[in-house]
């Protein structure tokens, strides 16, 4: 059999509870191939596959001597054969990564398991796991060998490196003075991770080798002891500054809230009052950083009250005002450089402009993947999921689920990246697709202008803007059970763990949002900076006015027949804030009373466009979002063309009730 | 029957319906035959207590672990 996975481990680490978890009773003792002393072994099957699981005896260090133990060493001696698997003890971090960094510079095709997770959460110890996947070359995965949890992802892992499918990058610690040395012995080994216990001097690493291979390591050996100091200790000091170093950057205590304090928040948050205090904590983190970005609603606040000054340096001096302005002032400066070309056009109205619109969003992401993650860290968001899972789960959704929900608010493209947090697979996709139809700040914003200048009562006004919002709640919550029906999955239950309390450790903090905002950079801002250049393409070229005058044919039933309009509903496809640049562009002035007067609507007219505005695609961030999250063409097909028929008919239907 | 949707106190869970996936990720968060649970509130969702850790189940989940009274 080829699948052969043998568990390593320092003495109670757990190892034995892992084993007997894995095995199932279905052990067997056998003796270990030419020696006397029996092992454990089981056969397992994980999603088909079976595997030979070889239980190790513990081993305390390299410098062990007992026979069972060193069975184990000559295991880690041997040339490659499974997959090992090193048990790292969470009680005792440093002592069991020491040893665990010897065991993966002997193996390459192993996984780091980091056990006793439950008492890591207890005592609040954060482990980055990419961070220590990333310095070891392997996979890492945290588990409770006692609980049993996360031992199911340990065995997909497994799978996958047996399977090929991820492959370490290769481990190494940098020796320093000894690296030529190494080199040199690794000539004479074959392997590096040999070359080193060689010059460490491990017997049973020398006592492999020929005569005069033996007396070459010795030569090395006793060049290094006469140039620096002994060869052991130097390895030994090199290896606890990369532990030391490692677990300085890839783990962080924090101090857990006491027993009586967890609860009393507990008690506040499952008791009737549970879902408006939950409510309150989600407005407060939109409130912030609303107005960090934007200035919103301070902004508005000021102007009502007359300070105009105030509002006008609240927006200007929000995160996105001063973005734009980089750009628009960069965007200036070429202008004035370059001599007119198309090549000019691409680069300011196309590239730039993508850049631009990236550069724009991103302070926005930044601050709600912060925000969303002070919540996560400190516990606090297993508890709002539990207080808002009564309501959810009227439509088949999960409490978890108010957190994409009241991000998707302030802007969908955190909105759907935040579905990730949901642990089923088909309400993240769900969740993810109907996410667009919830009303985030910039449409709102379009909303609120349109209203203001294109309607002449004012309870009209704000009426229209209440029922766009209930109606993109009730939107949305529909949606979700209707693309249940698309991902075969129509209700997703509440099961989650509840971590203690304890406050936000700010390096926990940084880990996860940049981590989430790393992504939004890499995965949505090429696709974005795409369609930039795409739309650059349509309008230079002329396709825009034709594709305008069919889009003003489809909207003739509303009586929206200007072509200008239909191309402003073009551009909006791309970003809703484009429409109103759009409008004033194609109108030659930038007063929206003055389009409003051109443009002429009834009341009837007006409100359908609104509600077909709030309703149709918000963005192609978005998009690329939804796209990123689901990986399938259908699916983002279906939703796309569902929200223009959704926008269309919603639309029509308006139009008709006032015409009557 | 009693199931950890209606329980109070102290229970010992009995059995777990369901699939093989369900029973699996259920006792991937500790919950499994034998276990004894504290249930802390009926929500729903319904938060229990093992060990020394606490999950909480959507009424769903909850209404398939049957469980029995402890001691």
């Amino acid at each position: 059999m080829q699948n052969k996975v043998f568990l390593i481990a320092q003495p109670n680490s757990g190892k034995t509870t892992l084993f007997n978890l894995l095995a199932h009773e279905n052990h067997y003792v056998a003796n270990w191939p030419g020696k006397t002393v029996e092992v454990f072994h089981a056969k397992i099957k994980h999603h088909g596959k079976e595997i030979l699981l070889i239980d190790l005896p513990g081993i305390n260090s390299f410098k062990a001597l007992g026979k069972e133990e060193n069975l184990t060493k000559e295991f880690l001696l041997k040339e490659d054969e499974g997959v090992a698997v090193v048990l790292v003890n969470g009680e005792s971090l440093y002592r069991s990564i020491y040893f665990a960094v010897q065991v993966l510079e002997l193996k390459s095709r192993a996984i780091l398991v980091i056990n006793k997770s439950d008492h890591l959460e207890r005592k609040g110890v954060h482990i980055n796991l990419e961070i220590m996947k990333d310095k070891l070359g392997v996979e890492v995965v945290q588990i409770s060998a006692l609980h049993g949890t996360g031992v199911n992802r340990l065995l997909d892992r497994i799978i996958d490196v047996l399977e090929g499918r991820v492959k370490g990058k290769g481990f190494r610690i940098d020796y320093g003075v000894l690296e030529p040395y190494i080199a040199k012995a690794e000539e004479l080994l074959g392997r590096r991770g040999l070359a080193i216990k060689a010059i460490e001097g491990e017997e049973e690493v020398i006592a492999l080798l020929s005569e005069d291979k033996k007396s070459a390591v010795e030569e090395i050996r006793k060049e290094i002891e006469e140039k620096f100091a002994n060869p052991e200790e130097i390895i030994a000091t090199h290896r606890h500054r990369f532990v030391e170093n490692l677990l300085n950057i890839a783990v962080k205590e924090v101090k857990v809230a006491k027993e009586s304090f967890e609860e009393k928040l507990d008690r506040i948050f499952f008791s009737k009052f549970g879902a408006l205090f939950s409510l309150l904590i989600l407005f407060g983190m939109l409130y912030v950083a609303f107005t960090v970005n934007t200035g919103f609603p301070m902004n508005i606040l000021m102007r009502y009250l007359g300070y105009e000054a105030i509002a006008d340096f609240l927006e200007s001096y929000s995160l996105s005002g001063i973005i734009s302005l980089i750009f628009e002032s960069i965007a200036e400066i070429l202008n004035s450089l370059l001599p007119d070309s198309a090549l000019k056009s691409l680069l300011i109205n196309g590239i730039l402009a993508g850049i631009g619109a990236v550069a724009t969003f991103f302070p926005l992401i930044l601050i709600l993947n912060f925000l969303m993650s002070l919540v996560e860290d400190s516990g606090v968001m297993a508890r709002i999921a539990i207080s808002m899972d009564r309501f959810f789960s009227l439509f088949g959704l999960t409490g978890k689920s108010v957190f994409p929900f009241s991000v998707n608010l302030a802007c969908n493209v955190p909105g759907v990246m935040a579905s990730r947090i949901l642990e089923s697979d088909g309400e993240r996709l769900r969740v993810a697709l109907a996410s667009p139809f919830l009303i985030c700040q910039a449409r709102l914003l379009v909303i609120v202008l349109f209203a203001f200048f294109f309607l002449k009562s004012p309870a009209l006004q704000s009426g229209i803007v209440i029922l766009i919002y209930l109606l993109s709640a009730l939107l949305f919550l529909t949606a979700t059970r209707i693309y249940g029906k698309a991902v075969k999955e129509e209700t997703a239950e509440l099961l989650i763990e509840l971590p203690p309390y304890h406050f936000p450790s700010a390096k926990v903090v940084w880990w996860i949002s940049w981590e989430r905002s790393k992504s939004f950079i890499l995965k949505i801002a090429t696709l974005l900076l795409l369609f930039s250049i795409l739309a650059w393409i349509m309008d230079y070229f002329g396709f825009a006015s034709f594709i305008g005058a069919f889009i003003a044919k489809i909207f003739s039933p509303l009586g929206l027949e200007d072509p200008r309009l239909g191309f402003a509903l073009l551009m909006g496809f791309f970003a809703k804030e484009l429409i109103i640049s759009s409008l004033a562009v194609s109108f030659g002035t930038s007063s929206l009373a003055e389009i409003s007067s051109q443009l002429a609507l009834n009341t009837a007219q007006t409100l359908a466009l609104l509600i077909f505005i709030a309703f149709y695609t918000p963005c192609i961030a978005t998009i690329s979002a939804i796209k990123s999250e689901v990986r399938s063409y259908r699916l983002i097909t279906l939703s796309i063309a569902f929200q223009l028929l959704v926008a269309y008919g919603l639309a029509l239907l308006i139009f008709f009730l006032f015409s009557i | 029957m009693l199931t950890l949707e209606n329980a109070k106190g102290k229970v010992r869970v009995k059995e777990i319906l369901g699939g093989r996936g369900f029973v699996r990720r259920l006792s991937d968060m500790g919950l499994s035959p034998g276990q004894v649970v504290e249930v802390l509130s009926n929500g729903p969702p319904v938060v229990v207590r093992i060990r020394d850790t606490k999950i909480a189940l959507g009424r769903g989940v909850a209404r398939k672990v049957i469980v029995e009274h402890a001691e």
